[in-house]
């Protein structure tokens, strides 16, 4: 029997003293609270902890309360990361806008290397010194344009015809003397192809510029510029029509397109890389 | 009570639409108990004040996200986060002082013009005792006795607010006076006469 009790005063001693805490906070149930209340009666060890727990309980809550020495309201320039991630987007469109342009770029010279390469010439030297000569030209003729481009609407098509003269045609003077007339004509030929239909469905035959979106107004441009090309000047007048009825014509025509193609598409890139970074100095 | 509640709502309605002026009264009313956890948690003023800081660059950010319950459990359970987090780089980076009583981190307190300058000294340091004892206790120890004593929060409102079971709150807040207790009977020489009689009762134990 005294072991018993014994036993259950541990074991009730045990249970209660693990309440004391929330005993001392109010938080037991009532019929808990009862037998805390019961068991400390009972309980010497029990009550002084109790007054152990009130006195560390006493003293947290005795610990100064200081304000703080400032206000932490927010005011709109701290708010603005929202402003800080328009920038960001801005900066990020920016960045991919001067990479399509970089990437054009390659396979613009890479198109246009391959064309040089394989077109058949009388002798290698000229035809490699007129390639490395317009490269250079007709990328910075485009250069040229794009930044006049959206500045004068009406300067575009003016523009754009030279652009696309210069990098479907070397320069005039050179013409003579380095290519054939049947080559010339290869290079510039008149549009049957285009108007047998090869030109892919997505570009616009002579879209009015003002109607279509900028994109398609620049390539309907450059193609109207292809046609125009064999007819302005020195050019057109030394283009043989025997060079018509030549099989590879054809092929080269399409070469010609996708180089059109991707020239304009390289100066529509180019024009938005260089209003974004305007943007993108104003924001800033 | 609940017309302060009903404001507190309509504030925040209005904070969620944008309305920073709205945001900044939820702010100004709870901007001292927001600092006062992260003073506890943290154990220093300038800590606590970039954590109050981030804790309402925080809330205004997500108060979109805000839906029905209350906004100050809400609230809290962000600020709880911020200090986690603060002390989760703190250990990463051990370089600054866990100590919190270097003197030019002290709050300034205004002197009890009943007591000598002795007697203050010695409360500042009874003061400085317990602070670190807090500090030195288990971070989850640590936040419910906070919240409990120097929150005033109800073991239910404790449970909530963490989102934990109340069982585990009433442990929690148990070891954490247990410890408590055991640190600052290390201190003894530093208790003042409502704490002393706890080294006499020790004694009386063994």
């Amino acid at each position: 029997m005294a072991w018993t009790g014994l036993f259950f005063t541990r074991w009730e001693h045990a249970r209660r003293r693990e309440n004391l805490s929330a005993y001392l906070d109010n938080a037991l149930r009532p019929d808990e609270t009862r037998r805390v209340t019961a068991h400390l009666d009972r309980c010497p060890a029990c009550r002084a902890e109790l007054e152990d727990l009130r006195a560390v309980k006493a003293a947290v809550q005795a610990l100064p309360r200081p304000a703080p020495r400032r206000s932490f309201t927010l005011t709109a320039p701290a708010v603005a990361p929202r402003q800080r991630s328009a920038a960001q987007l801005l900066e990020r469109r920016y960045v991919s806008a001067r990479a399509a342009s970089c990437v054009l770029a390659v396979i613009l010279l890479l198109v246009l290397g391959f064309d040089f390469v394989t077109t058949p010439r009388p002798s290698p030297e000229p035809a490699v010194s007129t390639a490395t000569r317009s490269l250079p030209e007709a990328t910075s003729s485009l250069q040229g344009t794009t930044t006049e481009g959206r500045a004068a609407p009406a300067a575009v098509p003016d523009d754009r015809a030279r652009a696309a003269g210069e990098v479907s045609t070397p320069p005039a003077p050179a013409v003579g003397a380095i290519f054939t007339p049947t080559e010339l004509s290869r290079i510039v030929t008149p549009s049957p192809a285009i108007a047998a239909g090869e030109v892919p469905p997505t570009v616009p035959h002579r879209a009015p510029p003002t109607a279509a979106t900028p994109l398609r107004d620049l390539q309907a441009e450059a193609t109207s510029a292809l046609h125009a090309a064999p007819l302005s000047g020195a050019v057109a007048t030394s283009v043989s029509p025997d060079g018509l009825a030549a099989e590879p014509l054809n092929d080269r025509t399409g070469l010609r397109v996708v180089e059109a193609m991707l020239a304009v598409t390289l100066a529509g890139t180019l024009t938005v890389t260089i209003l974004l970074r305007r943007h993108l100095a104003q924001a800033r | 009570m609940a017309d302060q509640h009903f404001d507190e709502l309509s504030l925040v309605k209005r904070s969620q639409q944008g309305d920073l002026a709205a945001f900044n009264l939820l702010v100004e009313a709870y901007q001292r108990q927001i600092y006062l956890l992260c003073l506890r948690m943290l154990g220093s003023v300038e800590a606590a004040e970039d954590v109050t800081q981030d804790t309402f660059l925080t809330a205004y950010q997500h108060i979109a996200r805000f839906r029905g319950e209350a906004f100050r459990p809400w609230l809290f359970r962000i600020a709880v986060n911020a200090c986690t987090d603060e002390l989760r780089r703190r250990k990463r980076r051990p370089v600054l002082s866990l100590d919190p009583s270097s003197p030019d981190e002290e709050p300034f307190q205004i002197p009890d013009p009943g007591e000598g300058p002795e007697a203050h000294t010695l409360r500042g340091e009874l003061r400085r005792t317990i602070e670190q004892a807090l500090l030195r206790l288990p971070e989850d120890q640590r936040l419910a006795i906070v919240l409990c004593d120097v929150q005033g929060l109800s073991y239910e409102q404790i449970a909530a607010t963490l989102k934990i079971a109340l069982g585990t709150v009433k442990s929690r807040i148990n070891r954490a006076r247990a410890r408590l207790r055991e640190l600052l009977l290390q201190e003894r020489e530093l208790l003042p006469e409502h704490l002393r009689h706890l080294k006499v009762r020790e004694g009386e134990e063994r």
